[in-house]
């Protein structure tokens, strides 16, 4: 299934992309979005998305289909055709 | 926050201003004795300032550090040319009087830290952040959840913004939102004035906004 994956702020700046579509298999959820991603913009994906751990971080929001995610946030499902935005937190004044 | 009678100077000053509904001279009142924190005057906080300055609020506390330097210029709308190598706050508050002089304006030369934000916050009702550095967010959110003072939160980056509203007790924080800076973050920030102006107008003073809504809710609170 195809996830059309929309970056914000500096991590749009250290990719260069607004967005991107991703393959995905059947039930897929967050969590194998983000390994997709990881795999596919290393490192600079990882360096504002994950932890040295290897963990999604907190400062980033996401949004599925223009709604925040609450609770287990990776363990999110995913439908063909969704739109998922990762929000960073921001702090320019 | 203790609403304060208008003068009929002022009366003939906001005249338009007191036929936004839902506002008029009680509004006019309360904007009057109220006195706001606004951290940083750079490309947001300055036009939050002066509208405010316009609008007609009693008493502001800016704090910001530093003086003026060229990069400042093409934003900071309360810095000028002539002032350059000097204090920005000190700039910040000539500017402000030249528009209203009826307005309390104390300055503080430092940015927000751990050091002083309790200090600040307290005797404030409302605290605006308009500060670069997460450090100087997080401060100010623990500060304001602490005493209990509403926060009009707003950052920007290129053409992107956000704006909310963090009402101690009732509302989510900073934290909530963000627990931590995020590590690959860089300072630096490319920036249009227009657009931390237009980002900046969205939370000053008008009938919906944020700062409004903050500080009318607040008095309603307390």
């Amino acid at each position: 299934m195809k996830i059309t994956v929309q970056f914000t702020t500096q991590l749009k700046a250290a990719l260069g992309l607004a967005e991107t579509v991703v393959d995905l298999p059947p039930n897929a959820n967050i969590q194998a979005m983000i390994s997709c991603l990881d795999k596919e913009h290393s490192p600079t994906f990882r360096q504002f998305a994950l932890d040295p751990n290897g963990r999604f971080l907190p400062s980033l929001i996401i949004c599925i289909n223009d709604q925040q995610c609450s609770g287990d946030v990776l363990q999110q499902p995913l439908t063909d055709g969704d739109q998922v935005a990762l929000v960073s937190a921001i702090s320019g004044g | 926050m203790q609403p304060r009678p208008l003068s009929d100077e002022e009366k003939a000053i906001y005249e338009w201003q007191l036929w936004v509904p839902d506002f008029g001279e009680a509004g006019q009142q309360k904007l009057k004795g109220s006195t706001a924190l606004i951290s940083r005057v750079g490309g947001l906080g300055s036009v939050v300032a002066y509208e405010l300055a316009a609008a007609g609020v009693g008493r502001l506390v800016l704090a910001h550090a530093g003086n003026i330097k060229p990069s400042d210029l093409n934003r900071q709308l309360l810095m000028t040319h002539d002032r350059l190598g000097t204090s920005r706050v000190e700039s910040a508050r000539q500017r402000l009087l030249d528009l209203n002089p009826r307005l309390e304006i104390t300055t503080v030369p430092e940015n927000i830290s751990v050091n002083n934000a309790d200090r600040l916050i307290r005797e404030v009702d409302v605290v605006v952040d308009c500060a670069p550095l997460f450090e100087e967010r997080f401060a100010m959110n623990d500060a304001a959840v602490r005493h209990r003072k509403p926060l009009v939160e707003c950052a920007m980056y290129d053409l992107e913004a956000h704006i909310f509203t963090v009402r101690p007790g009732q509302t989510p924080c900073v934290r909530c939102l963000y627990p931590d800076k995020p590590p690959a973050w860089k300072r630096e920030f490319p920036v249009f004035g227009a657009v931390s102006g237009m980002v900046a107008c969205l939370k000053a003073p008008s009938r919906r906004s944020r700062f409004w809504q903050a500080l009318a809710k607040h008095s309603t609170d307390k």
